[in-house]
Parts: structure tokens; sequence; C-alpha cells
């Protein structure tokens, strides 16, 4: 089980933050930068963590410290995932391969691979009515 | 004598009034300007859209028909604040520029920590893939998709509060990830990314390294399998694709917090394997214990199980994307229902069949069915047939649903 928090102190929550945005902001500026791919995970994990981080300013101004300490972590939660994915590319793109596994749910086309998906279902529904047909009418025939 | 403030005391009460506010943060604006002058990096861009919204605070106060800086107007007072609140931050920030930075500390014990773990883990396998040029399937490049959903979702039970279940959300997607991690190495026969040392952890549950561990023991052997696909009996598959199927099941048990559950199909998984390991190992001879009857029951138990995962990917590909992919759902479920149906009974037809003639032949040396043991048995083909039926008509209704149109993206042919 998890320890019982301890309530950080202000200047705990601000180093936080301020490391928190420092990263967001560099995420920001080299994301932009990059002309070979636009993921568009890293652009959701740049919002996501944008939105913690207003909301972590706004608790800290209330005088909610814990809350804003937790918020500024999770900030860096996706402000992290998006750097590494940022990197990865990068590394795979230097390399000259560019084949990019996509993390992204957004950017698969469903309707495609549904319709393959259909079709093998009907196929092997098909094939089933096919082996029940032969095994009646080989009995009906008789 | 009237009783006095002391000196830093109405000091402190001038620096508290509206006035004296704006002032500090029009010269703090000021300060921080002059700072990051003819600067374009990324701190600066952070530290000029902290000066930007404390201006439009400032701007928003002073353009409030109810400021006045004789009185006290609470919400106009507070965005002032919030704007000083900001450049204090955009100040630290600088004044911090040129000291090592170090990211936020997470305790080893933390759900936060559990979720670094998750994240740089998808993001190795994500690695590893790409640098080794391996081949991955649409349904495992699905299923990477799903762990990166779990991952998220995590975030946000961690936001509600929801420790544990953020945890075992989190732990779930690691459990997942290996399981992808273990199917694409077998596919394309070779490792690529030892992620053995997240479960290396002390603060790892037991049950959670029990299902890590069967997962080991049955890639083991489905390796060993796809080795040598000629030693591998049907049984010995058979029992391996159940249990696989059983390993998603104790993870989504795991999840779901059903540790009863997940101990029993633990055990059920490592039994399956033992069982299946020993066949394999004996592969002579389990061959010639097979019977022949058993060989077509197992053919249909693994078109089943295809038929079933396939429905399975189908929802998973849906969900959250096509308008009607509840409804859709719904039908996919029933039309999985009546194929399993379907196909069971067609089994069970195909057994008394060969049981029947085999015992007629005994008898009369010959092996035709008398007129009621085929009556019976036509009997129970038309139900499979119509059982089938509803199969296919679900599945067009399903489709319909997904593409919201009359007729469905492929004819439905009569078979």
């Amino acid at each position: 089980m998890a320890k019982a928090k301890q309530q950080p102190g202000k200047n705990q929550v601000k180093t936080r933050l301020a490391t928190v945005e420092l990263a967001l902001a560099k995420l920001t500026e080299d994301f932009k930068a990059t002309t070979y791919r636009q993921n568009e995970l890293i652009a959701d994990c740049i919002k996501n963590a944008n939105d913690e981080l207003q909301t972590a300013f706004k608790s800290l101004f209330s005088g909610n410290l814990q809350e804003s300490f937790d918020l500024a972590g999770v900030a860096w939660l996706y402000a992290d995932f998006g750097r590494q994915i940022l990197e990865a590319e990068a590394i795979e793109h230097i390399l000259g391969e560019s084949d990019y596994i996509e993390l992204s749910e957004i950017s698969i086309p469903w309707e495609g691979k549904a319709t393959d998906l259909l079709c093998q279902l009907e196929q092997s529904i098909l094939q089933l009515r096919a082996d029940i047909e032969e095994l009646a009418s080989g009995e009906s025939a008789i | 004598m009237p009783f006095k403030l002391p000196h830093h005391l109405l000091e402190w009460l001038k620096e508290r009034s509206p006035e004296a506010k704006i002032e500090q943060l029009v010269r703090t604006i000021g300060q921080i300007d002059e700072l990051i002058q003819g600067r374009e990096d990324a701190l600066s861009v952070l530290v000029r859209n902290h000066i930007c919204m404390a201006e439009e605070d400032c701007n928003a106060a002073l353009g409030d028909s109810n400021f006045d800086n004789k009185k006290n107007n609470s919400e106009s007072i507070r965005r002032i604040e919030f704007g000083l609140f900001r450049l204090e931050l955009a100040k630290q920030q600088l004044n911090s520029e040129h000291l090592e930075s170090s990211p936020p500390n997470f305790d080893d014990d933390t759900v936060e920590y559990r979720a670094l773990e998750l994240s740089g883990a998808i993001i190795k396998t994500k690695m590893a893939i790409e640098f080794s040029n391996c081949v991955v399937s649409e349904a495992h490049k699905l299923k990477l998709v799903s762990v990166v959903k779990m991952f998220n979702e995590s975030i946000e039970l961690l936001k509600e509060n929801k420790l544990d279940r953020s945890r075992r959300t989190i732990e779930a997607g690691l459990l997942c990830l290996y399981l992808i991690k273990r199917e694409i190495e077998i596919d394309n026969h070779e490792s690529i990314i030892d992620l053995d040392y997240i479960w290396k952890n002390i603060a790892v549950e037991k049950k959670q390294r029990r299902i890590k561990q069967a997962i080991e023991a049955t890639y083991e052997l489905k390796a060993a399998v796809c080795n040598f696909p000629q030693q591998a009996s049907a049984k010995v598959v058979s029992r391996l694709e159940d249990a696989v199927e059983k390993l998603h099941s104790a993870i989504d048990a795991y999840l779901k917090a059903q540790d009863e559950v997940v101990i029993e199909l633990v055990y059920n998984t490592t039994l399956q394997i033992k069982l299946a390991r020993e066949a394999f190992q004996n592969a002579a001879m389990q061959e010639d214990l097979d019977s022949a009857q058993a060989q077509p029951e197992d053919q249909i138990d693994s078109r089943v199980k295809q038929f079933k995962t396939q429905i399975l990917v189908l929802q998973r590909l849906v969900s959250n994307r096509a308008k009607q992919a509840e409804l859709a759902n719904r039908r996919l479920d029933a039309a999985e229902k009546y194929y399993q149906a379907a196909a069971h009974l067609y089994g069970k037809a195909l057994a008394a069949k060969a049981s029947k003639e085999s015992a007629v032949a005994e008898i009369t040396g010959g092996g035709k069915l008398s007129d009621s043991d085929r009556k019976e048995l036509l009997k129970t083909v038309e139900k499979a047939e119509a059982l089938a039926r509803s199969a296919s008509l679900d599945l067009e209704f399903a489709s319909n649903l997904l593409f919201c149109k009359q007729k469905p993206g492929y004819e439905l042919n009569q078979p």
C-alpha cells in the first residue's frame, strides 16, 4: 500500500511548478520545431499537461498546496511521456528509417480494419454453414 | 492617545491596497521584460506568456466598472494578486535558469512512480520495435494503443484520488505490455527488449508477480511450439490458446481487484501449461493417444475461439469511434453466441454420426445410420443451421449500424 502523503511546503510546490512548466515549454518548442512528424499523441500530452498546470496554479494561489503539488506531478507525467515519444521518434528519424509505431488511437482509421474483420467473420460463418449444409445433404441424400 | 499601529504593520497595510498592488504588478512586468529582452528561447517564450496573462489580469481588474481603489473590491484584487503570483513564478524560473533543474522526484512506492515506469516501458518497447524493424500485426498495434489508453486512464484515476484503481490500471497495463512484447518476439523469432526490471521493484505485489510468471511460462512454451510446430499436437495448441485467454482474463480480474479470481485463473493457466508442456515433450506418444473423435472437436473449439477473438478485436476497434458502436457491439455479442452454439451443435452432430456409424459397422459390417438416428441427426443439423443463420443476420445488423447504411459493406452470400 502507498504511504500517506507528506504535506509539501509552499516553496516545494513552487519549485515543482516552475520545473514542470519549464520542461513543458521546452517540449512545446521542440515539438513545434519538428518538421518530419507531428505526432498527435505528443500534442495531446502537451495539451493535457498544460491544462493540469493551469489548474495547479489556481490551486496554489487558493492555498491548496497538496492539490497543486499533485496536479503538477500529473502534468509532469504527461510532459515526460510526450518528451520520451518526441526523442524516440527523433532517433528513428535520424537513423533514416522513419518507420514509426503509432501509439495514438485517433490516427487509426477504424473503418478499413472494421470492414476487413467483418469480412473475416462473415467468411467464418459461411464456412460453418457450408459444413453444416454438407453434413445435412450427405444424410438427406441417403 | 489613540491607538497607533506599529510602522511595519502600517507599511504592510499600505502594500495591501489595490493601488499599491497595481503599481507593484506594473513594476514587476517592467523588470521581468528587461531580463528577457532579445531572447527567443523556450524560457523567454514561457515568461512572456506569464507577462501577457498578468497584463490581462491587470487590465481586467482596471476595466471592471466596480473597481475602486479606495474600496476593497475582492474580485479585482484577486485577479491582480493572481497576476503578481504568475510573475513571481516567472521570476523564480529566470533565477533558477542556470541551476541544475531536477525533475520531480517520486518515491518508488507511489502511483506516480509506477506511471512513469509504464510510460517508460511503452516508449522502450516502441523504440525496440522501430530499431529492430519488427513486423507488428494490426492486432498487436491495437493492443499497444490500448496500453497507452490504460496509461491515460490511470492518470485520470490518479487525479480523482482513486489511488488503488490507478495503481492497478498501471500494473495491468505493464502486464499487457509484457504479454504483447512476448507475442511480437515470437512472431519475429527474436528477443527485442528486456522488461523484467519492472517486476524487480519490491513494491510489486505478489499476485502481479504470479501473473507475470504465468505469462513467462506460457510464452516459453509458445516459443518452443513455434520452433517445432510438427511436435505440437492439436491438444497442445488448444491448451496454449486457452492459457493465453486465461492470462488476459487474469489481468482483467487484477484490474478489477478480483483477487480470488486472479489466483484461480493463474492456477488454471499454470496447470494448462504444465499439461501442454508434458504433452509437447512426449509428442509422439501423445499423438497415439489422441483419439480420432477428439480432433474435430478441437478444430471446432479453435474455430470458435478465433471467431470470439475477432469479435473482441472488432468491438475494441469501434468502441468510442463509430456512432452506434454500443448497439453494434450488442449485435456482435449476439452473433458470437449464435456462432458458438451453431458450431457446438455441428460438432455434436459430427461426433454422434461418427459414433453411431462405428457402432453400426461393428454389428453389420456396413456403416449406414438407421432412419431414426438419421432423423435425429438432421434435426440437430437443422438447429445448427438456424443458429448459424442468426449469427449471419446479427453480423449484418452490426455492420449496418457501424456504417449507418441499409446494406452492409460486403455482400452476405448464401452457403
